[in-house]
C-alpha cells in the first residue's frame, strides 16, 4: 500500500540524491525560532497534508497529519468536550505571523509547552507516536496510539523540539483530555520576583491542583496569576481554599471568562507581543526556586528589560533592547542551573546559547551522522555549534 | 531453560577476569567494588525473568558517577560488555547478564543528593529505590508519582531504563513524564548532563530518548525527579461484574465520559481468588471480574466523582459495589492489588507476566480472545492489570518441570502480544522488551523502522557492548 506521504518521501529522496538541503514549512508562523536556514534550501511545504487520520474520543486519541492547523483541531476536539492533553504556545504575535495558521507538526517541532505544563502534560508527554520521513526518504513509524509504550526506543522524543532537523514529521498521534467544565483565577500584587516565586511555590505545593502560576513584572513589582480548573463545585471549593491561603494579600478573583482570556494571553506571550518589536526575547529554564536569582542577574545586565515568570518560576521570559549576547547571559545565569534559549534574537547574539558538555556534543554529532549523514535537514538550524 | 540466541561469547575475556578485576580495583582505588567469587556472582545470574540465566564474569559495585565513568572507560578500552543492573526486578530479562561481561550494579548508589521542595525536585543517585524517594519527601506532603508494584525494591535507574509505570499512571503518567534531568555516562565513559530542572529545554530531548532504552545506551547515575503535592484525599471504589466483558466495557465508558480517575485496575476471577486467599483484602470472590476505580480530591470532590462513576457503571450491571470509607479500608483494598503477582504465583510453580497494551476500547474483545487463546493452549491465565491505560498483564501459569509446558506458555504469551499489536496496541507498556520480546519486534515495526532503532543504538554504542542482545532482534538483515 502506498502511503499518502509518498510524494514527500520522493522529494526527500531526490534532495538526498542531489545533496540539497531542505526547509520544512508548516505554516511558516514560527520560522523565526532557531538559527537561520541556508538560502538555497529546497522548500517542502506541508499545508496539503492536513487531514485528521483518526479520532477516537472514547480512547482520548487523535491522529492528524502534520500540516493540520492547531486551531482547526482544537475546534474539532472542543465539539466533543475534549482538548490536547498539553497546550502549545502560539508565538505568532512575536513573529508577526497569523496565529490561526500554526500547525500540529510545527508545534511539535518547536516544542514550547504552555503555562499548564506546571501540572499537566508537556508537548513531549502528549505525543504518543508519529510518522516521520527520514533522510533516506523512508517513512518510519515511531511510538503508537496507546498511552503506555516501551516497545523499543522512544524515537518520537527526539523529533519533539528538533525543528525538523532529524526528518519530516508527517503525522502525529496525540493524547487528549476532557475540557475542564470551568476555571477561575486569582491575581494579586507582590513586591518583587523573590516574593512572587515564594508565593507561587506555596500555591503549587498545596494540594489545590494549581494548573497555572505566572508572575508578570509591573511598575511596582510583580502581579501573580494562579489558575484553577475542574468541575464547577470543585473550582468553587478550591477558590475558597486558595483565598484562605493568601488571605494577607489583596486578591482579585477572575471568573471563567476573564480567566480563560487571561491565560490564553499568557500562553501566547501577549504582553511581549504588544511591546516594541525590536526587543529581543530570551527564555530561561531553571529550578523554580532559583528564578528570582536569574531575574536579579538579568536585571544587572539589562536594567530596563521586562522579565516575566511562568511555571511558578521554572521558566523566565526576558524581553530586552540591550543587545544581550548568549555568552554574557549564560555566564550570568550558570550558577543557578539555568538553560537558555533564544526565541527572537539576532543570530549573531544568539550564537552559542546552548552549553554542550563534550560527551553530549559527541552524542549529538553521532546521532546526526547516523540519521542524516548528508545534513539535508539542516542541523545548524537547531545547533550552531556542533 | 529455553534457548536464546545471544552474541558470541569471548572466552578469552573471561579467562582474563581476574586481571580485569585487579585493574578496576586499582582504577577506583578500592578493594570492595568487585565481586569475583562464583557463588556471589551467581546471585546476579538472572533478573525476575528467571527462565534465562547467565553468570557474569564479574560484578562491579561503584559508589559514584566518577567510579562509573572510570569503569565504563576501562570496559570500552578493553572491549568488555556491560550489563547495568538496578534491583534486578525486570520481568523481561533486561538485566540478564552475559558471561563475558560485567554486571554494573547500582546497589550502592542510593544517596539523595539534593532536595528542593520549593521547586518540587529531588536529585538522587540512580540506585535509590522508587519508594524511598516518596518517603523522603513525605514530610513536605510531596511524592514521586510513578508507583510500580515493585516500588519497595526497584531503583529509579531501573525505572528510567524500563520507563516503568504503576497503578496511578493513568493520571500522573509514567517515568518519562516525571523525571526532568539525569547524569548519564556514555559507553566511552564520558559524563553528560541531560535534560534540565525546569522540565523542557531547547535542543534534542536526549533525556527522553534514554528513558525506556533498557540500559543499552549508557548508564544513568543521577536523576532529578519531579515531585507532586499529594491530593487532599483519595478513595477507591470496588466494582464487581458478572463477566470480564462488562468490566472491560465499563472502563471504556468511564474514560469516554470525560472522567480521568487516578487509577482503574482490573482483576479477573482467578486473580481475585488467589489474592483473597493470599492477602485477605476482602475482595468478592464470586464476581467474574472487579475494578478498583480510585479518584482524588477533597471530600466533596471525591463524593461527586464516585457518584458519577457509579452511575456510569450501572448499565454494565455491577454485582458488587463497595467504597473504601477510611484510609485503612483504602490500604487494604490496594494491599490486595499490590500483592497480586505474588498471590497468583502461588497457583502454579511458574508464571510469565505478559505486558501488552491495547486501546482501552478493545478491552472486552481482547479479554475474550485471551481466554480463547489460553484455552487452546490448555493453560490457565489470570488477568490483573492497569485497565485505564489499556495495559494488560495476563499471567500465564505453567509448570516448567512438565514436558514442553514452558515452550507452550511462551508461545501462548507471544500470541497474546501479537493480538495486542493487531488491535492497535503494542508489545510493552512498562516492562520493556529485554530478551523476552526481542524477537517479536518485527511484528510491531517494519524493517525501515527497525533500522532507525539500530541507527540510534549505534550512535550511542557503536560496538553494541552495552546490554548486548537486548531489545533489538538479532538480525544482520535489519541493520542499516
Ligand atoms: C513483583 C513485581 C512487580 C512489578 N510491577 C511493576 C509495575 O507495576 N510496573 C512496572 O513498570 N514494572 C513492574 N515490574 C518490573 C520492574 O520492577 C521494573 O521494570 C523496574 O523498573 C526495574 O527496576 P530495577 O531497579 O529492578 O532494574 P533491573 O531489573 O535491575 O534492570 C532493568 C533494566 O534497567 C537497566 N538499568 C538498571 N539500572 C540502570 C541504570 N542506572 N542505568 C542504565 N540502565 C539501568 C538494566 O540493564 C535493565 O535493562 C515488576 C516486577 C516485579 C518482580
Amino acid at each position: 500500500m502506498t502511503s499518502v506521504f509518498a510524494p514527500l518521501c520522493a522529494e526527500v529522496s531526490t534532495a538526498a540524491e542531489n545533496q540539497q538541503q531542505v526547509r520544512i514549512v508548516g505554516a511558516g508562523s514560527h520560522q523565526g525560532i532557531g538559527f537561520s536556514s541556508v538560502k538555497n534550501a529546497k522548500s517542502i511545504p506541508l499545508d496539503d497534508f492536513n487531514a485528521v487520520e483518526f479520532y477516537s474520543p472514547a480512547e482520548l486519541v487523535i491522529s492528524a497529519q502534520a500540516g493540520a492547523k492547531l486551531s482547526v483541531l482544537s475546534a474539532l476536539l472542543a465539539e466533543k468536550q475534549q482538548r490536547f492533553s498539553c497546550s502549545f504556545r502560539n508565538l505568532s504575535g512575536l513573529f508577526g505571523t497569523h496565529s490561526e495558521d500554526a500547525t500540529l507538526g510545527g508545534g511539535v517541532a518547536v516544542n514550547l509547552s504552555g503555562s499548564d505544563r506546571v501540572n499537566h502534560y508537556a508537548i513531549r508527554d502528549s505525543v504518543l507516536g508519529m510518522e516521520v520521513i527520514n533522510a533516506e526518504g523512508k517513512l518510519i513509524t515511531m511510538g503508537g496510539r496507546v498511552f503506555k509504550n516501551v516497545t523499543g526506543y522512544d524515537l518520537s522524543k527526539l523529533m519533539i523540539g528538533s525543528l525538523g532537523t532529524l526528518g519530516i514529521i508527517a503525522s502525529v498521534n496525540m493524547r487528549l483530555r476532557p475540557l475542564a467544565e470551568t476555571e477561575a483565577s486569582l491575581c494579586f500584587d507582590v513586591l518583587d520576583a523573590q516574593q512572587a516565586v515564594d508565593l507561587m511555590a506555596k500555591s503549587l505545593n498545596s494540594s489545590l491542583d494549581i494548573c497555572g502560576a505566572y508572575a508578570a513584572q509591573t511598575s511596582q513589582g510583580y502581579r501573580i496569576f494562579l489558575r484553577l480548573e475542574g468541575f464547577w463545585a470543585s473550582v468553587q471549593e478550591r477558590v475558597q481554599n486558595l483565598k484562605k491561603l493568601f488571605r494577607d494579600n489583596d486578591l482579585h478573583l477572575m471568573e471563567a471568562k476573564e480567566s480563560s482570556a487571561q491565560w490564553s494571553g499568557i500562553n501566547n506571550l501577549a504582553d511581549f507581543s504588544a511591546r516594541d518589536s525590536s526587543e529581543e526575547i530570551w527564555l530561561f529554564s531553571q529550578p523554580a526556586s532559583q528564578a528570582a536569582k536569574v531575574v536579579r542577574a538579568l536585571r544587572v545586565l539589562s536594567p530596563n528589560s521586562q522579565i516575566n515568570l511562568d511555571w511558578g518560576g521554572g521558566q523566565v521570559w526576558c524581553a530586552s533592547t540591550d543587545n544581550l549576547s548568549a555568552g554574557d547571559i549564560r555566564q550570568a545565569c550558570q550558577d543557578y542551573g539555568a538553560t537558555v534559549q533564544p526565541i527572537r534574537v539576532a543570530p549573531e547574539r544568539a550564537k552559542g546559547a546552548f552549553a554542550l558538555d563534550s560527551g553530549t556534543k559527541k552524542l549529538l554529532q553521532r546521532l546526526y551522522q547516523e540519521f542524516d549523514p548528508q545534513n539535508i535537514f539542516q542541523r545548524q538550524r537547531l545547533y550552531d555549534n556542533l | 531453560m529455553t534457548s536464546l540466541t545471544m552474541p558470541p561469547v569471548a572466552e578469552e575475556t573471561i579467562a582474563a577476569a581476574e586481571h580485569h578485576a585487579d585493574q578496576i580495583e586499582r582504577l577506583l582505588e578500592r578493594k570492595d567494588v568487585v565481586v569475583r567469587h562464583l557463588d556471589e556472582r551467581k546471585l546476579y545470574e538472572s533478573d525476575a525473568l528467571n527462565s534465562y540465566t547467565a553468570v557474569p564474569m564479574l560484578v562491579v559495585l561503584p559508589y559514584t558517577t566518577d567510579d562509573v565513568a572510570k569503569i565504563m572507560a576501562y570496559c570500552f578500552r578493553e572491549k568488555i560488555a556491560v550489563v547495568p543492573r538496578g534491583a534486578g526486578t525486570s520481568l523481561t530479562g533486561g538485566a540478564l547478564p552475559v558471561r563475558d561481561g560485567i554486571v554494573l550494579s547500582m546497589a550502592r548508589m542510593r544517596a539523595v543528593l539534593d532536595y528542593d521542595p520549593a521547586s518540587r525536585l529531588m536529585r538522587v543517585q540512580a540506585g535509590t529505590t522508587n519508594l524511598s524517594i516518596s518517603d523522603y519527601a513525605d514530610g513536605d506532603n510531596l511524592f514521586y508519582a510513578p508507583d510500580p508494584s515493585s516500588q519497595l525494591a526497584c531503583t529509579i535507574g531501573g525505572n528510567i531504563a524500563m520507563n516503568s509505570g504503576g497503578a496511578h499512571s493513568l493520571k500522573y503518567g509514567v517515568t518519562t513524564n516525571n523525571i526532568v534531568a539525569a547524569t548519564f555516562v556514555t559507553a566511552e565513559g564520558e559524563v553528560c548532563t541531560l535534560g534540565s530542572a525546569a522540565g523542557d529545554s531547547a535542543g534534542l530531548d536526549l533525556m527522553g530518548i534514554i528513558t525506556g532504552s533498557e540500559g543499552s545506551l549508557g548508564l544513568v547515575t543521577e536523576v532529578t525527579v519531579r515531585l507532586l503535592p499529594k491530593a487532599p484525599g483519595a478513595r477507591p471504589i470496588l466494582l464487581g461484574f458478572g463477566d470480564n466483558a462488562s468490566a472491560g466495557s465499563c472502563v471504556a465508558a468511564i474514560i469516554a465520559a470525560g472522567i480521568i480517575p487516578v487509577a482503574i485496575e482490573f482483576m479477573d476471577k482467578p486473580s481475585l481468588q488467589a489474592i483473597e486467599h493470599y492477602a485477605k483484602a476482602g475482595y468478592p470472590t464470586d464476581c467474574a471480574a472487579v475494578l478498583i476505580v480510585e479518584v482524588e480530591g477533597s471530600e466533596a470532590e471525591i463524593d461527586t466523582l464516585l457518584e458519577q462513576v457509579c452511575a456510569i457503571a450501572q448499565p454494565y450491571q455491577p454485582t458488587f459495589q463497595r467504597i473504601a470509607k477510611t484510609e485503612t479500608e483504602r490500604e487494604l483494598l490496594w494491599k490486595g492489588r499490590k500483592a497480586a503477582f505474588s498471590a497468583v504465583g502461588q497457583l502454579a510453580p511458574d508464571y510469565f507476566c505478559i505486558d501488552g497494551v491495547i486501546p482501552h476500547g478493545q478491552l472486552a474483545h481482547v479479554l475474550r480472545k485471551v481466554e480463547e487463546i489460553s484455552t487452546r493452549y490448555g493453560l490457565m491465565v489470570a488477568n490483573v492489570f492497569h485497565a485505564g491505560d489499556g495495559n494488560l498483564h495476563p499471567l500465564i501459569l505453567f509448570d516448567a518441570n512438565k514436558d514442553q509446558e514452558q515452550e507452550k506458555a511462551e508461545a501462548c504469551g507471544a500470541e497474546i502480544l501479537k493480538l495486542c499489536v493487531d488491535v492497535g496496541g503494542c508489545l510493552s507498556g512498562e516492562h520493556g522488551i529485554g530478551v523476552e520480546k526481542r524477537d517479536l519486534m518485527p511484528y510491531q515495526f517494519n524493517a525501515e523502522t527497525l533500522r532507525q532503532h539500530y541507527r540510534l543504538r549505534r550512535a550511542f554504542d557503536a560496538e553494541e557492548r552495552l546490554n548486548p542482545g537486548k531489545i533489538l532482534p538479532f538480525s544482520e538483515e535489519l541493520r542499516p
